[in-house]
């Protein structure tokens, strides 16, 4: 965060004091933009029947701001990280079973079409 | 059903301007296909759709069951026949869909993320967490009023 204001009435003494008025929530949790949180991608996997990776994944995203508004970036990242592994793993997650699902679905109606 | 999760990876760090261009063209196009044959083909027993997997071994609803009519009938206008498949999925959609493509365009074009800005306060993330857990856990009660959550035919 780049400092506009000098505070320093101290000389170099008070270097670490930031007196100016609050900016509003998480605009001084950390410096710069936050993680992304994949909140999208989780509520989307989750509507697509993939959901308890769904909510794994929701859980993350939503710690992400927690974290990043607390003042943890850090845990904000991981946070961001593990939310996009858990949406992703949900996602071909459920691709793969919807497709098995599919062709089991369209075996079952051409074995019942034959009779 | 399966929406484009990779929406929001097109075009991610430096790839040329072509190939970021094809990708982004490539997905809205996929989503183009997508919306129409939502709007136009009626998801019904016997439609091509792919039922979902969930449902059908153990007969559970969950959080996104009855999206797809949900979003046939938010496409046709019928807002309210759409809330009784899936209250959710009717508020939900709209703005992850404008989120992934507004995403998407940005980085097909990179436009750079916004410094010092959290678009939602962590609350209303942990509302929405709650809520959507709660409303799975309710739309599987077989009782009268929270049948009303699960997916149903207007009577």
């Amino acid at each position: 965060m780049a400092r506009e204001r000098d505070d320093d009435y101290d000389g170099d003494m008070d270097d670490d004091y930031d007196d100016r008025p609050r900016r509003g929530r998480g605009s001084r949790g950390a410096d710069g933009a936050p993680p992304p949180n994949y909140l999208v991608q989780s509520i989307l996997v989750t509507l697509c029947c993939c959901l308890p990776l769904g909510i794994v994944s929701i859980v993350y995203a939503t710690q992400v701001n927690s974290k990043w508004q607390a003042g943890d970036s850090s845990g904000a990242l991981e946070a961001s990280a593990n939310a996009k592994k858990w949406s992703t793993i949900g996602f071909v997650t459920g691709i793969v079973t919807n497709i098995i699902g599919a062709i089991i679905q369209f075996a079952v109606l051409g074995a019942a079409n034959n009779k | 059903m399966t929406n484009d999760i990779a929406t929001e990876h097109v075009g991610r760090h430096q790839r040329p301007v072509w190939l970021r261009g094809m990708l982004l063209a490539f997905t809205l196009a996929a989503l183009a296909v997508i919306v129409y044959c939502l709007a136009t083909i009626t998801p019904t027993q016997n439609s091509y759709y792919p039922k979902c997997q969930l449902y059908q071994y153990t007969g559970l609803h969950c959080p996104g069951c009855g999206t797809a009519r949900a979003s046939h009938f938010m496409l046709n206008g019928h807002i309210l026949t759409a809330m009784h498949f899936n209250l959710f999925a009717v508020f939900a959609l709209p703005f992850c869909t404008y989120s992934l493509v507004r995403g998407a365009v940005n980085k097909a074009f990179n436009v750079p993320r916004r410094a010092h800005r959290i678009l939602w306060p962590a609350w209303t993330l942990w509302l929405l967490t709650v809520s959507l857990i709660l409303f799975t856990i309710l739309r599987n009660i077989p009782i009268e009023p929270f049948t009303l959550l699960a997916p149903h035919e207007l009577r």
